[in-house]
């Protein structure tokens, strides 16, 4: 069990920056996700934490001790791979001993902890099968409970779950975080999805292009982001380009149309953008009040109805919970929401 | 359906098929009834022509020498294609481009020439012995030409392509990641050579080194030069029974002999790729 910090961490090749000064802090036990969309770095994040990367500048502390110039094998990390990486030519029970088997652990006692391993990821019986014989869900338990039979410090998972499909990699997900408590281990988690990202873990790290968008925790990251990237690459974002009005409280758009917004400790007249999810826009029947709009397009998702909408502000978003009596396709409404709701993207 | 429609699909065969049986398959077969018939007339079964040759001490020399020869070769090949394919696993892309034309540039010249080219080198005034006189590491030239060695030397040199391009093509596949996984999981670097890349790598290897051991019992021209006739295989002694004493059906048991040691040979390999590729 261990803390991670990251120093001024960069990885480039050549001329290209994969990694630029990233700096991080993991508390211990904390479980934290590195979340961006594919070719951001988050997977070269990974790699150089586990030690299979090296970084060309920076420094990477685990439990406080500079392990900047340790070898992958020394650093004692447990490490889940999205292809899973199981030796295919090993049982899965020669699988899951192998990293007690490299640190001379005794034959007796190392049966006993890949038990134990297998008892966790709930794969009792499957000892002498071969990866080849197993489905995706169990390689990617039986990669788990190889990563955590030595009781690493951390633990780090590269996409665990990208290649199973969705009912089962909610069922991991859930396992992952019971087993995660349980082991109480500090663990960061890479991922692309945002949903995973969002229910899995304490605090998130947005990253773009090789640097850190924001670090927070998912419902600060999604209700406050800090820029326009964040705020788009979480969930869906409706993005309303403006002035702060001279009579505070409302922000002024191009057009002279007003939003309602909170506007405390904004300067009048600074141009800024404001966002406001889909959850938050409230539709009523067309009033001299709100923002007026016409329904584009209905799609019916189930608990939930997704309205896409044309206004004075541009096109937009709005999500309500499926109900009797709601708005069809050519509907003047009128939109509404809290003044809270209105979130000022600083960057 | 199918089946209706075989008979037209079976057309583009035909022709292939038909050379196939009248100059591979028909020979075969007349050289299995050549080693046990009597040379009649009437022909009758026999098995004397199998009992004169076991009976007779230089052709179980040759058989034996041949079998020698072939498993010396293969385990050159392997001690020295291993590392070699190793080696350009490691390297950049384009140098592996390159490496792969180096190992098969070989292929390119008669193997005559090579086999020559050997002598140029390898013989009593050639270069290596002249290299080891100047340097005082040997007294008198070393006899690398004219035996067991100098056949070995040119049996290998031909067949190395053979066992290093399948060989370093499975090295290619050996996912990159397994290797990090085992890193990560506290193995050294050559706990995990021994434990997961070698052992990736060994049904490959393994069906390398039995195709050179099958293709060095047909070896004729490099025995005949390299070995300057005082190392006859199987292949120079069929060329004595035809060419020299024209003994068709002792020549037709040899080569049945060797026929049926190529075939087991050949199914090992195929159960050895079969394992390969179940695990």
């Amino acid at each position: 069990m261990s803390s991670i910090r990251l120093d001024g961490v960069a990885r480039r090749y050549g001329a290209v920056a994969a990694l630029e000064d990233v700096s991080l802090e993991v508390a211990q036990g904390e479980f934290v996700t590195i979340l961006g969309p594919s070719g951001s770095g988050k997977t070269t994040m990974l790699t150089v934490v586990a030690g299979l990367n090296r970084p060309t500048a920076g420094r990477i502390l685990i439990g406080g001790r500079d392990v900047t110039d340790l070898p992958a094998a020394q650093r004692n990390i447990g490490l889940v791979f999205q292809s899973y990486a199981l030796f295919p030519h090993m049982t899965v029970a020669d699988n899951i001993a192998f990293p007690l088997s490299v640190r001379g652990v005794a034959a007796g006692e190392a049966r006993r902890r890949v038990a134990e391993a297998l008892a966790r990821v709930r794969l009792e019986g499957f000892e002498r099968r071969k990866p080849s014989q197993l489905s995706g869900g169990q390689q990617q338990r039986v990669a788990l409970a190889r990563a955590i039979v030595f009781s690493p410090d951390i633990l780090l998972l590269d996409e665990p779950l990208g290649a199973l499909d969705r009912k089962l990699r909610e069922e991991v997900q859930i396992e992952l975080r019971r087993l995660q408590r349980d082991l109480g281990i500090t663990t960061v988690l890479v991922t692309h999805d945002q949903e995973e990202a969002l229910s899995l873990s304490d605090r998130i790290v947005v990253l773009s292009e090789g640097r850190v968008q924001q670090i927070a925790a998912p419902q600060e990251a999604y209700r406050r982001p800090r820029n326009r990237f964040v705020a788009d690459f979480l969930g869906t974002a409706n993005l309303f380009e403006g002035r702060v009005a001279e009579d505070a409280g409302a922000l002024l758009l191009a057009d002279g149309t007003r939003l309602r917004c909170d506007t405390t400790g904004q300067s009048p007249g600074r141009p800024v953008t404001a966002l406001i999810r889909p959850e938050c826009l409230r539709l009523a029947p067309p009033g001299p009040d709100g923002l007026a709009a016409r329904v584009a397009e209905v799609i019916y998702l189930g608990q939930s109805v997704r309205y896409h909408l044309d206004s004075a502000a541009g096109p937009l978003v709005a999500a309500a919970v499926d109900r009797r009596g709601g708005f069809a396709a050519g509907d003047a409404v009128a939109l509404d929401w809290d003044a809270a709701d209105a979130w000022m993207i600083p960057g | 359906m199918a089946g209706r429609r075989l008979p037209a699909e079976l057309g583009y065969v035909l022709p292939l098929l038909g050379l196939m049986l009248a100059a591979f398959v028909l020979p075969i077969g007349l050289m299995l009834a050549r080693s046990v018939l009597n040379p009649g007339p009437p022909p009758e079964p026999t098995l004397e022509h199998y009992q004169a040759l076991l009976e007779t001490a230089v052709y179980l020399r040759v058989l034996g020498r041949t079998f020698r020869i072939a498993l010396v070769t293969t385990v050159a090949c392997a001690l020295l294609g291993y590392p070699l394919a190793y080696w350009m696993r490691g390297l950049p892309p384009q140098r592996q481009v390159l490496a792969v034309a180096l190992v098969v540039l070989p292929f390119w010249i008669s193997i005559l020439v090579r086999t020559y080219a050997w002598i140029v080198v390898l013989g009593n005034a050639g270069l290596v012995n002249r290299l080891l006189l100047d340097l005082g590491l040997v007294a008198a030239p070393v006899a690398f030409l004219y035996n067991e060695t100098g056949v070995i030397i040119g049996t290998t040199n031909v067949l190395l392509p053979f066992l290093v391009l399948p060989l370093f093509a499975a090295m290619l596949r050996i996912d990159p990641r397994l290797l990090q996984a085992a890193e990560s999981l506290g193995a050294s670097r050559f706990t995990v050579f021994r434990r997961v890349f070698f052992p990736l790598s060994l049904p490959a290897l393994a069906a390398g080194a039995i195709l050179v051991f099958i293709l060095t019992f047909g070896f004729y021209i490099t025995p005949a030069i390299l070995g300057g006739g005082r190392v006859p295989m199987v292949a120079n002694a069929l060329d004595l029974l035809i060419n020299q004493f024209a003994r068709w059906e002792a020549a037709a048991a040899l080569s049945t002999i060797l026929l049926v040691v190529t075939l087991v040979c050949f199914a090992l390999s195929r159960w050895v790729g079969a394992r390969g590729a179940t695990s």
